[in-house]
């Protein structure tokens, strides 16, 4: 099956591990959901250090305590969470993945109005690529636009107020210099 | 067809929703079977060090994933 976008409520429990790893002290490298086409999910990947230095039994026993301890163990998909040692060749990609940092513009056209409520396409353009077809992110009104843009872009909230009242005006608007790691535009479908 | 994929066949021994229900409840289970589910039939070989005595304790110690199969026979 292919790869589905990672959706806000995973976004946020990435957010709860990495706080409760945080708290903790839990040495980490890198926190990531990674999509498996075998098991057709996504998995939260923590890569340690500690899986080398105390085995992979303890290093789960020591996170799971910690996201017990923050209040959020009932609200992680633990059995989903899979610790990796930073030397295995998986979570050595996974760190790479994540240094690959792309800057560009995002495109937010306004389509049509089906029953009142305005369809939004939103494309991400880096302005250094390789070329290719660029996906496009289609939503639903302006509580959804905001949503995704505030929330799992991380566009500020004052530069999406400015272009939900450009869309107002003009049915389009750009949002220059984004940053993202080409792992979250995949993650979020605007990239292919 | 055969499997040696352990969540593969839980489910189809129809232990899933238990095992959430375990997991949910005991983190130092949730700390055993995560340890366990990546074991392969290729991995077996991987038995010596911090790697092999975690995969045994978590295999067979308080809270292990077989006792708690066991129990389910």
């Amino acid at each position: 099956m292919d790869q589905v976008a990672l959706v806000k409520s995973d976004i946020e429990v990435e957010g709860k591990v990495v706080e409760a790893l945080s708290r903790a002290q839990v040495p980490v490298t890198a926190v990531d959901w990674n999509w498996v086409p075998q098991l057709d999910e996504f998995q939260l990947i923590v890569v340690t250090p500690w899986v080398d230095s105390k085995g992979p039994r303890e290093t789960y026993a020591r996170i799971f305590a910690a996201l017990s301890n923050a209040d959020v163990y009932q609200s992680v998909p633990v059995r989903k969470l899979l610790v990796k040692s930073p030397e295995d060749p998986a979570a050595k990609n996974l760190v790479e993945d994540l240094k690959k940092i792309n800057e560009g513009a995002i495109h937010v056209v306004c389509n049509s109005h089906p029953n009142g409520q305005a369809r939004y396409s939103v494309v991400f353009t880096p302005y250094l690529g390789s070329g290719g077809a660029i996906p496009a992110k289609h939503l639903l009104g302006d509580g959804e636009l905001r949503n995704f843009l505030e929330k799992r872009v991380g566009v500020h909230g004052y530069v999406v107020d400015r272009a939900i009242v450009d869309l107002g005006q003009s049915n389009s608007s750009t949002i220059f210099n984004v940053q993202l790691t080409s792992r979250r535009a995949k993650q979020l479908n605007l990239a292919a | 067809m055969y499997s040696h994929d352990l969540s593969v066949l839980l489910k189809v021994a129809g232990l899933e929703a238990q095992l959430e229900r375990e997991i949910a409840s005991n983190p130092s289970f949730a700390a055993n079977w995560n340890t366990v589910k990546v074991w392969t039939a290729e991995s077996r070989y991987q038995a010596s060090g911090l790697n092999g005595k975690d995969m045994y304790n978590a295999v067979t110690g308080p809270n292990g994933v077989l006792p708690w199969i066991k129990s389910r026979w």
